[in-house]
């Protein structure tokens, strides 16, 4: 069953664009990663299947239900996790957390003090006195206090250090293991790699590709940069040699092909210097972008 | 329910100060009034001594401050209805747009709860933070005629003149309720919320001192409840009783159909 579906879903602010057409299905059980650069759509298609805004057509629904019609029931069975972190100013972290729990059925005092514990966080400091990250630690709290079957995470990760990142990740893998979904938008390949089993990666406002993160393991894309011994001519016309720029005494291309090929390449050739580096998702979306309009 | 008491608990410290404003000012207005009462002849000569239209603004007309209810509406009335107004309307437009302003929204949308019930509690608790201003402030009043006063007074005018300030107030913030679903950015909803209690109070003397300007009255809510018609007909008007509930009603379903259908974005 699909957890979450968007159908032709589109949004415009006036004439401006926000999403266009976004086609999702994302499976009970899945970590699916949703991926693009700022301002590609990614918080538009949360805040229209969190009824936030009012899509212009297409529809969503979660958990088989409209997103409009039936958005309080839905939101009983989420958890929302927004990128910017803003509560009211008057409250202590504990009195927030109650806030939150006081939404729903039952009673969350020890989920509270159990997550608070997990992540190291002062219940008893004004949110206002909090740095970023652990404003960022109340939010996924509350997002997770009620431990709802789908889990709406927006740039999760900003302002946690690699320590808290890692402890959030393992709170997420358990509460994967426990049936939750997870919906994980992000900017950071490298996480949403870490994370999900399947990715769609967005771009002005439309899908580009939906795939899985084993397909995408397997184009492991790599920035190449070459500077050659001398001005001789140098072929590099391996396979999986994508966008090659060549330029006196230097070549670099985005590889994406076998790793074994490409070392082997470089010892028949003389090559002065090498560097290997994960390309930025910039230059993955470029590829992405220049193979869909080709 | 848990909006609304946390609604009720985020507000009580800004009632209790405007309160506790509102009724020191009106105490120490009325404490002046065996003094003034006493030499009632020489404050009307003065009185009389000043231009039709300063007095009029003051909504004096026919009044004697030798009456208690006279020396109110002249003296006190003014502390409740302006300074509550404001209070109404800033309360009655901070409520929904704050949660906008301050971004919080995002967090409460994200709960379930639909956005009629978010209406709901705002306007309830708005209504009942209103509500305990208007009857502390009688209560207060109440005390002050008992202990301030020549003769008797009939109650029933003290009860219209206690009703409607609440009443006043009640259209103020429904106005501003209504307002703060379109104006929901920074720090605009407070001045624009000041500047229609404003207006329309100066709106309600221009009235009084012009008769082509005379239909300006059913544009100010202060003139729908002025002491000096309330005290002398010792009634509040039909029709602007009428008026008042339209504008209440015609406010409050226009908010919740907008604010129901409005695209929220932080």
């Amino acid at each position: 069953m699909n957890i979450l579906e968007t159908k032709s879903l589109s949004k415009y602010y006036g004439k401006a664009r926000g999403i266009v057409d976004v086609n999702l299905q994302v499976k009970e059980g899945e970590i699916f990663g949703f991926i693009g650069p700022n301002g590609a759509g990614k918080s538009t298609t949360i805040r229209t299947i969190l009824n936030f805004i009012y899509p212009t057509s297409g529809e969503a629904k979660v958990f088989g239900m409209d997103c409009i019609k039936d958005s309080k029931e839905i939101r009983k069975n989420i958890g929302y996790l927004p990128s910017e972190v803003n509560y009211y100013d008057d409250m202590k972290v504990k009195e927030l957390l109650d806030y939150s729990a006081s939404f729903y059925k039952g009673d969350y005092k020890k989920r509270i003090k159990d997550l608070s514990g997990k992540l190291e966080l002062d219940l008893n400091r004004y949110i206002d006195d909090l740095s970023y990250g652990n404003k960022k630690k109340v939010s996924i709290i509350q997002a997770l206090l009620h431990s709802p079957k789908l889990l709406i995470l927006d740039e999760p990760t900003g302002g946690l250090d690699p320590l808290m990142q890692n402890r959030f990740f393992e709170i997420l893998r358990e509460e994967n293991e426990k049936g939750a979904t997870i919906f994980f938008s992000s900017h950071i390949l490298g996480e949403v790699q870490k994370m999900c089993d399947k990715v769609a990666i967005i771009k002005e406002g439309k899908i580009l590709k939906v795939e899985n993160i084993e397909d995408l393991r397997n184009n492991r894309f790599k920035n190449v940069k070459i500077e050659l011994n001398g001005n001789k001519d140098m072929d590099f016309n391996i396979k999986g040699v994508i966008n090659k720029e060549i330029s006196k005494r230097n070549v670099k291309f985005l590889y994406n092909g076998k790793t074994e090929d490409l070392l082997k390449s470089l010892l028949e050739n003389k090559v002065h210097d090498v560097t290997i580096e994960e390309p930025s998702l910039e230059e993955i979306f470029m590829h992405y972008y220049t193979e869909e309009v080709n | 329910m848990n909006l609304y008491l946390r609604e009720i608990n985020k507000n009580k410290k800004s009632l209790m100060i405007w309160t506790a404003i509102i009724v020191t000012l009106v105490v120490m207005v009325m404490a002046f009034y065996p003094t003034i009462s006493a030499e009632t002849e020489t404050y009307e000569r003065m009185l009389e001594s000043m231009p039709k239209g300063f007095t009029a603004a003051f909504g004096v007309g026919s009044l004697s401050m030798g009456n208690i209810f006279g020396y109110y509406a002249i003296e006190g009335y003014l502390m409740i209805t302006l300074l509550g107004s404001i209070y109404a309307v800033m309360l009655a437009s901070g409520i929904l747009s704050k949660e906008e302003s301050d971004k919080t929204i995002e967090f409460l949308l994200s709960k379930p709860i639909t956005r009629k019930e978010i209406v709901t509690n705002k306007l309830l608790s708005y209504i009942t933070n209103i509500i305990i201003l208007n009857i502390i402030a009688t209560i207060v009043l109440f005390i002050s005629f008992q202990i301030f006063k020549e003769d008797d007074f009939n109650m029933k005018t003290f009860i219209l003149i206690s009703i409607a300030p609440l009443l006043l107030h009640l259209v103020f913030a429904a106005i501003g309720f209504l307002v703060s679903v379109f104006i929901t950015k920074g720090k605009k909803v407070t001045p624009i919320a000041l500047g229609i209690v404003l207006v329309t109070y100066f709106m309600g003397i221009l009235a009084e001192l012009s008769d082509k300007l005379e239909f300006l009255k059913y544009l100010s809510p202060f003139k729908y409840f002025e002491a000096k018609d309330i005290i002398s007909n010792d009634a509040i008007q039909m029709k602007y009783i009428a008026l008042t509930v339209i504008i209440n009603l015609v406010c409050i379903v226009l908010t919740y159909v907008f604010y129901s259908k409005k695209d929220i974005t932080v």
